[in-house]
């Protein structure tokens, strides 16, 4: 016996939308299944069978769901499952791509530790790039004092460049 | 060519309402009934069993319009005495019990 529409609690309405949602978006390799799954839901006898019956297939629809996208992981970069991209509509997983494949996976603590080695060099190498510009500036201001007392007593010539730290000291 | 497997107590469950109506073709939700086992469960077990070839399905013609055709099920003919023959051992295991040797 079918449960009559107009005694169709509000849960059940919600069971049999979300089992119609599922359908919508299940993998094209099972959806049959789930079609089969959801012709079912009106010979339901109670309220309480179609949430149960509901319930079951939206568990089978996430484990068609995972598994779909665990072949989906295992695939090369930009390839994609057969008929991932049918006339039924858009596919949940359209194509594989690098950053979602299983050998991702078990590096990311590596990566992450050495992301966080990495911003820690990165740190040093800053401050230590810092200390030197500002060393370069204050020698290079100290050259150019040197470089204008040559000029003044007519002896060195200027030498352009950053680098003038390189000449020759010249005695007060 | 079907293939031999490992099969669980909810197969087995599966496989005897199967076997009780031999040739039959039988509907999910009768299955599901007849077993006790919930539809999360019981569609898993019919995917395996169609994908070993243990299991006949087919569309039921939609009788009322508007509604969605229903899927069918029987077990294969060569299946049948593997059936049989699973569910035999796994008694004789006392790995499973029938319903029916239950009552």
């Amino acid at each position: 016996m079918s449960v009559a529409k107009q005694e169709i609690p509000a849960s059940a309405r919600f069971a049999r939308w979300l089992l119609e949602w599922a359908v919508r978006h299940w993998p094209e390799e099972t959806r049959p299944w789930g079609l089969a799954l959801a012709a079912e839901i009106d010979e339901t006898a109670s309220a309480f069978e179609t949430v149960r019956w509901s319930l079951g297939g939206i568990m089978l629809f996430a484990r068609s769901v995972l598994s779909c996208a665990w072949a989906w992981m295992k695939l090369p970069a930009g390839g994609s499952l057969p008929g991932a991209r049918g006339p039924q509509g858009p596919s949940l997983l359209p194509s594989a791509h690098g950053c979602l494949r299983r050998q991702f996976w078990p590096q990311r603590p590596c990566c992450f530790s050495y992301q966080w080695d990495g911003r820690r060099f990165e740190r040093c190498v800053r401050a230590g790039k810092d200390f030197g510009s500002r060393l370069r500036i204050s020698e290079r201001s100290k050259n150019l004092q040197l470089v204008r007392r040559r000029n003044l007593e007519g002896v060195g010539q200027p030498v352009p460049g950053p680098m003038a730290g390189e000449l020759d000291p010249v005695p007060d | 060519m079907g293939l031999r497997i490992r099969l669980s107590r909810q197969t087995l469950t599966v496989l005897d309402a199967l076997l009780s109506r031999p040739g039959q073709w039988l509907h999910g939700y009768s299955l599901s009934q007849s077993t006790g086992i919930p539809s999360g469960t019981l569609y898993p077990i019919l995917m395996r069993l169609e994908k070993l070839h243990w299991l006949e399905t087919r569309w039921e013609e939609a009788r009322t319009p508007g509604r969605p055709p229903r899927h069918l099920y029987r077990l294969a003919g060569t299946a049948r005495e593997w059936a049989r023959e699973e569910i035999r051992a796994a008694q004789e295991r006392r790995f499973w019990k029938s319903s029916e040797n239950e009552a």
